[in-house]
């Protein structure tokens, strides 16, 4: 049996799907037909319910994915047969040709501006935007160059204008491009497979009804996220193609049974309105279709936003003056210098040519197809293979991303005796020994983000001044320094022991850059990020001058914070291998059944006689699961119990189980929440709420981590929420629900130890008096107030427990002595820096 | 030079500052600081007997209202 997972498709369910494997020790290969990843998710600008910015959430998630040992993105791919079955599949995989040589290109951007061939639209951006024929697909990752081969000169009349070498081959110093590649067919073999791949907008001749592709200003709704992006064609400004700001923008909700058409209407109504206060706002729809009551919040929020919703049966289009379109309905008219058509979603072109190719049944709109209640929702009737998000039918990114744990979930209990057999050994580490006092030599890599940062800055001056500041002894300019190349082989060379980054966002690219400084010897904590993005160029990218000046500032603080900073060591904490599962409901049964498949002892504790309620036992899936549930030898079930208290962290849980013989204590290492809202009356809240710091909502639901990226999670580390525990939903997402939850604990259990960072706090006993104004302030309770005896006198101290504790720095901020800081943040490196623009140093 | 704060059993324990020259010693002292509801440990260092203690706090009384400034 193999311990390796192929998944189809690179969306946020194929990434999220790959990413929970990988965390529970899977190998996981991971096929995508476009040149790079990311899927719809990377082409839109904001998702709903949240509002969250689709970018800032997804490119963190995708340079993990890329960075991690046990992943291989095979990008530009189509899958060509899958033979085998259940724990042994053979699978092919066509790779297509870039013409430039993927392990070679370093992404430098030299071969763009010496193209002759340009204007050639970006099929990223629908056709707006313009590339050369040598080019990035997108700015996501793999950020490897390819080259259109239908454009390219030298490729249809074997020569680039009048040279017989083309200007591209002469730059590239790597020797990347390579004109007469041939697709590659690949060979994997792996024990699961995962279909995730996505959904489309159905192009059909209605849109031609409505003015598409008649008219110029009559676009579709992903056409106008491109507009809405600020990695878009016009940088997140909306303009039409005669760069006309529009001033008044009308939607049209084509006959769409699933509600996320109507809420990509009101998600981009919205985005309009933000830019746009004063621009006349309608969408114009048959039915929402809303099943969910945060879409009906969010809703309600945008009908507050001066956003005219007009529900009419349908609307007929007419070419205006000026480009406009003129929309008559019940009698009435809009005048929409821009329409925005919201077609109903379709099955994509792999999901049909995966069909074929596996033999799978489609469903009548062409989407894998939602089996009776004989089958799971997300399996085929080829056992090991699996199904999640959009492939399966439309749905928000959320629930997408419920479905891509649970297939994560199937995958791995089916493949559960071959967990970590082929995960790569993690490379021997070489980091260079940095002990407090040692000189600083601080190598400066600036990051040109191609024209983020080097085309709103001047980039000259801000490497001249950055050479000119203490300890400093290069400065590297590099095209995007979150490939890592630059920063990894100047470390190796081990001339230098302190980093500074001159790039984005800690936010988004901390991980990534610890990351590439571990791998070239240094301790990533002699590390800096300074943001010349965020903090420069995107909020001054009306002023070059000042923006400039703010850069070199910034370089300035940088430096000096680095040239301060000790090598710290990761914090490594054991690991239970044991959770336990509150609610016998059926997200909690599905959860139970997956992690005691999967192996890992799972106790059930539940409040009635019999496992389920009646009517849910009525459902054949629920009474298969607590059939196999009660055979399965990892799983303890405690019927007719209680949980009482909790105590403990992540990995180290200790819990009480009550029973009518007395209370048992179980250690666990992680705990997933599935009661049902009914039997959370505010008379019936378990003492393990308080222990875990769970909160409800006003509707007696538990209230996750924020981000749509995180629907199963709490803020709590190590506890997870399912089910009816986080909203009300049917038994098959129910069953789903619970089995997203068990890849989220395997994700922790099924590990020996957890890796924790060691910007924890620390006390320092000489200057804390036990005052305590830092204990309640903590959001993770970290902080025990002790006393002690000192010359036969009672003295007082603060105690931290590192495992817990999230160096969030509150109690920093809540101490009036310096008595406790976190460790990287040491309040004299602030201190420094502020001196360092100041001028008092 | 001795560690004023040591980790011991997963717990953060305080030294008392004074070097026993017995085991006996230390441990009459470990005695009395048990009495007064303090968790103890012995240490053995450099030829001299250690100890360190610990007791949790359950009720907080803050010094001040408020939060200080």
């Amino acid at each position: 049996m193999k311990g390796s997972v192929l998944v189809i498709g690179a969306g946020p369910a194929g990434m999220r799907a790959s990413a929970e494997l990988l965390n529970q020790g899977f190998k996981v290969i991971l096929v995508e037909e476009k040149p790079t990843i990311g899927g719809k998710m990377a082409q839109i600008d904001k998702m709903f319910p949240s509002n969250e910015c689709s970018t800032c959430t997804i490119l963190p998630r995708m340079l993990e994915l890329t960075s991690h040992p046990d992943m291989t993105i095979v990008a530009f791919a189509e899958v060509k047969s899958i033979d085998g079955e259940a724990g042994d599949f053979k699978v092919k995989v066509i790779k297509n040709p870039r013409y430039v040589d993927p392990m070679k290109c370093t992404a430098c951007t030299d071969c763009f501006p010496v193209c002759p061939v340009g204007g050639i639209p970006m099929e990223f951006n629908f056709g707006r935007g313009a590339s050369k024929a040598i080019y990035f697909y997108s700015p996501f990752p793999p950020r490897k160059a390819l080259i259109d081969p239908e454009k390219c000169t030298y490729m249809l009349e074997g020569k680039c204008g009048d040279k017989e070498v083309p200007p591209c081959v002469e730059v590239c110093e790597p020797e990347a491009i390579v004109f007469d590649q041939k697709p590659v067919e690949v060979k994997f073999n792996v024990g699961a497979v995962i279909l995730a791949t996505g959904m489309d907008e159905m192009r059909t001749e209605s849109l031609e009804t409505f003015g598409y592709g008649r008219f110029p200003n009559v676009l579709t709704a992903l056409e106008y996220e491109r507009l809405l992006s600020g990695l878009g064609p016009t940088g997140g400004v909306i303009k039409r193609d005669d760069k006309k700001e529009p001033q008044s923008v009308a939607w049209y909700v084509l006959n769409n049974p699933s509600p996320i058409g109507f809420m990509t209407a009101v998600a981009e109504a919205m985005g309009t309105k933000e830019r746009n206060p004063d621009a006349s706002v309608a969408v114009f729809f048959e039915d929402t279709n809303l099943v969910r009551e945060d879409y009906d919040d969010f809703y309600k929020k945008a009908k507050e936003s001066k956003i005219d919703f007009i529900k009419t049966d349908c609307i007929s289009v007419a070419e205006g003056e000026a480009g406009n379109v003129e929309i008559s309905y019940d009698k009435e008219s809009f005048n929409a210098e821009l329409l925005v058509l919201v077609p109903p979603y379709a099955p994509t072109k792999t999901t049909l040519k995966l069909a074929e190719t596996i033999g799978l049944e489609l469903d009548e709109w062409g989407f894998f197809s939602r089996t009776t209640e004989d089958y799971h929702p997300l399996n085929t009737p080829q056992k090991g293979i699996f199904v999640c998000g959009s492939a399966q039918e439309p749905k928000g990114i959320d629930d997408a991303i419920v479905q891509a744990c649970s297939a994560a979930a199937h995958a791995a209990a089916l493949l559960a005796p071959s967990r970590g057999t082929e995960s790569a050994t993690p490379p021997q580490k070489d980091i260079l020994p940095v002990k407090p006092g040692d000189e600083p030599a601080t190598l400066a890599v600036i990051c040109r983000c191609g024209i983020n940062i080097a085309g709103l800055l001047d980039l000259e001056e801000v490497v001249e001044y950055t050479k000119s500041l203490p300890h400093v002894k290069r400065v590297e300019l590099t095209p995007f320094g979150c490939d890592g190349v630059a920063i990894r082989e100047l470390l190796k060379t081990k001339e230098f022991n302190r980093l500074v980054i001159g790039a984005c966002s800690p936010k988004t690219h901390e991980n990534l850059f610890f990351l590439h400084t571990e791998m070239g010897g240094l301790n990533p904590y002699l590390m800096e990020i300074v943001n010349l993005r965020n903090h420069c160029t995107w909020v001054h990218s009306t002023d070059k001058l000042k923006a400039t000046e703010k850069a070199k500032t910034l370089m300035r603080m940088g430096a000096k914070r680095v040239a301060m900073l000790e090598s710290l060591e990761n914090i490594h904490v054991p690991v239970t291998p044991a959770c336990l599962v509150i609610g016998g409901t059926p997200s909690g049964i599905s959860c139970a059944l997956k992690l005691g498949q999967a192996g890992l002892k799972t106790y059930l504790v539940h409040k009635e006689k019999n496992l389920g309620h009646p009517k849910e036992n009525e459902s054949r899936i629920v009474a298969r699961m607590i059939e196999e549930l009660d055979k399965n030898e990892h799983v303890k079930i405690y019927p007719e119990a209680k949980v009482g208290r909790i105590e403990g962290f992540v990995g180290n849980f200790r819990a009480g189980i009550d029973e009518s013989g007395g209370t048992e204590t179980i250690d666990i290492g992680s705990v997933v929440v599935a009661t049902p809202v009914d039997m959370r009356a505010e008379s019936e809240k378990g003492d393990f709420e308080k222990d875990l710091l769970l909160q409800r909502d006003d509707k007696n639901f538990f209230v996750g981590m924020l981000g749509i990226l995180n629907p199963l999670d709490f803020n709590t580390d190590g506890v997870f929420r399912c089910g009816p525990a986080r909203k009300a939903m049917g038994i098959p997402d129910a069953i789903i629900d619970g089995e997203g939850a068990a890849s989220r604990v395997a994700g922790v259990i099924s590990k020996e130890e957890l890796v924790k960072s060691p910007t924890i706090s620390v006390v320092v006993d000489e200057k804390c008096d036990g005052c305590a104004y830092c204990i309640d302030p903590c959001p993770a309770q970290a902080l025990t107030l002790i006393e002690y005896m000192q010359k036969d006198t009672v003295k007082k101290t603060v105690e931290a427990n590192d495992a817990i504790c999230r160096g969030c720095g509150v109690c920093m901020a809540t101490c009036p002595k310096e008595g406790i800081f976190v460790r990287h943040f040491r309040p004299e490196y602030f201190e420094e820096m502020i001196n360092s623009v100041i001028g008092s140093e | 030079m001795r560690n004023a704060a040591e980790i011991m059993d997963g717990k953060k324990f305080m030294w008392d500052q004074e070097d026993y020259s017995t085991e006996a010693d230390a441990k009459k002292k470990m005695g009395k600081y048990e009495k007064d509801g303090f968790e103890t440990r012995l240490v053995r260092e450099e030829g001299q007997f250690l100890v360190y203690t610990r007791r949790v706090v359950t009720e907080i009384i803050l010094e001040e209202e408020g939060r200080p400034l």
